[in-house]
């Protein structure tokens, strides 16, 4: 960090006031002497040997801040360092003869010359402001391993800060490479499944389709990989809940489009001799590779927010969710007050309710006692009618008795005389004659049948009686 | 014995009966002839009925027994 301080408090003198406030007044002068115009150009060239000298610098801090915003340093220094060649160039010539339009393209080239200032001064702000990010990038990038990255809270001159900021992203970085070691294994396998199925995408056409470096010569195939590239980082893209798809997709177009600059970039670099327009499309691509990157960071930036924004969406979660809770409690609390109050109110209407039935009880026993006192004078009063009543009846049950006995005795007479009737009857219908049996010695008698016994006193009896008969 | 009347029976053989009554029904114009044997307990009964070479001793009904019973009944005096 005291590099990235010492490297900051560089630009800073590179950046001065001084500096610019003399670029100013040779430029707004209307006409330039001779000795101001030799003066810029030696200012020019300690400017040139001054990024040169920047440039080595940020070489030296690559692992700290990273590869890639290295080379992006790097690439806004040669740019600037190209613009200062330029000028340096215009100057050769307006050696020779200041015209208007030379001066113009001074003024134009010294402003140029202060925007990119500008940015890399905010550039190397942000990379103080994102010293975390820058180390988390580094090791992305692959400029710095993790172990390096590790090793380097160890040396002297770091605050506390940083080195907890550096041992975060080991951290977050380990736990990122166990992740993508377990993706890896799955898409390897997945790789095996559809190999089977698909045998004839070889592995050397897609290596060369990821290395691929497009160029300004070649023509509708380049373009054709340039997509398939793109499509290739898109397809990569593994949804996971709470991601913003829409968002990452844009920072991998934008980190793909930044990469194409840089290459377009380095292409123009590579050539000997920049014509002007090369020069001016050089200082386009740095403007838009700059803008880029910044896009890049305020994504970034807006993802943090974004983690934050989801946080404080939580917390609001779970305070509305509290809330709720202790709303609940309330209509808990309420409704046992109410149940409470109910079951008071029951209680007192269930004993009202048992001192009224017990009221009623006495009341239907006073009652039950009129009842029997005015039954008992009822009986005391009616009596009297009974027993006359009785009285009358029994003598009606004697009369009625008397009357059946007549009756009775006046079928027993009637019963007799009948009986007498018919004794008389029979006496007058059957005759005994025993002598009779002195006829029938006359004659022969035949007993043919059985003689049927008859139930009758002894025989002695019998003989007197019917001797007394006949 | 006072009434002694001597009878064949079916097998040809005499038996002498003593006759104790000799009862003659008014109403349906018959007569009966009460007896007992000496070998014998007990009073039995049987219907006279004349026949061209003497008489025969025949045997009564239900009805003419119990109209008999009743007959000596009435004029024997009850204990």
């Amino acid at each position: 960090m005291k590099d990235l301080e010492n490297f900051t408090e560089f630009y800073a003198l590179y950046n001065s006031e001084h500096f610019k406030e003399r670029l100013t007044s040779i430029s707004s002068s209307s006409k330039l002497p001779e000795e101001k115009v030799s003066e810029l150009k030696k200012t020019i060239e300690r400017r040139i040997s001054q990024l040169k000298a920047l440039k080595d610098y940020v070489k030296q801090i690559t692992p700290l801040i990273g590869n890639k915003m290295a080379n992006d340093l790097l690439i806004s220094i040669d740019a600037n360092i190209e613009s200062l060649e330029v000028t340096d160039k215009t100057l050769k010539g307006m050696m020779d003869s200041i015209t208007a339009d030379g001066f113009d393209l001074l003024k134009e080239n010294v402003n140029t010359l202060n925007d990119k200032m500008f940015e890399l001064d905010n550039i190397v702000a942000k990379i103080d402001s994102n010293f975390e990010d820058s180390l988390y990038y580094s090791v992305v990038s692959g400029a710095v391993t993790i172990d390096e990255l590790e090793s380097m809270k160890n040396k002297p001159g770091l605050s506390d800060e940083k080195i907890d900021m550096i041992e975060k992203t080991v951290e977050r970085l380990t736990k990122e490479k166990e992740q993508t070691a377990e993706a890896e294994d799955q898409a390897e396998q997945q790789a095996v499944e559809d190999e089977k199925g698909n045998e004839s995408e070889t592995t050397d056409e897609v290596v060369e389709e990821t290395i691929a470096v497009p160029s300004v010569s070649d023509g509708d195939a380049v373009t054709e990989t340039v997509v398939d590239e793109l499509q290739r980082r898109l397809d990569q893209i593994v949804y996971q809940p709470g991601m913003n798809y829409a968002q990452t997709v844009a920072y991998v177009r934008a980190e793909y489009e930044l990469e194409q600059l840089d290459k377009q970039i380095e292409a123009l670099k590579g050539k000997e001799k920049l014509s002007f327009k090369e020069s001016v499309l050089l200082n386009q691509l740095v403007n838009q590779s700059t803008d880029l990157m910044l896009m890049l960071q305020a994504m970034n930036l807006s993802r943090k927010e974004q983690r934050r924004e989801g946080q404080i969406f939580d917390v609001n979660q779970r305070l509305d969710e509290q809330n709720a809770r202790i709303q609940r409690e309330q209509e808990q609390r309420e409704t046992y007050q109410s149940r409470t109050l109910q079951f008071i109110s029951l209680a007192r209407e269930h004993r009202l309710t048992a001192r009224m039935e017990q009221i009623q009880a006495h009341m239907t026993r006073i009652q039950s006692n009129q009842r029997t006192s005015s039954l008992l004078a009822f009986d005391k009063q009616y009596k009297r009618l009974i027993r006359k009543s009785r009285r009358k009846a029994r003598g009606q049950v004697v009369t009625q008795r008397a009357t059946e006995a007549i009756e009775e005795l006046r079928a027993l007479r009637n019963d007799v005389v009948n009986e007498i009737n018919n004794v008389r009857a029979d006496v007058e219908r059957f005759i005994h004659r025993p002598e009779l049996v002195d006829h029938l010695r006359e004659k022969p008698v035949t007993l043919n049948a059985q003689p049927v016994p008859i139930m009758l006193p002894e025989v002695d009896e019998l003989e007197a009686t019917i001797a007394r008969a006949a | 014995m006072e009434n002694a009347l001597v009878v064949k029976n079916q097998d040809g053989k005499e038996v002498t009966v003593n006759v104790i009554d000799i009862i003659e029904d008014t109403v349906n114009n018959k007569q009966y002839v009460c007896y007992n044997f000496t070998e014998m307990d007990g009073v039995f009964i049987s219907r006279l009925v004349e026949t061209e070479e003497g008489y025969s001793l025949e045997t009564v009904t239900e009805e003419e027994r119990d109209a008999v019973e009743s007959s000596l009944a009435q004029i024997v005096p009850e204990e």
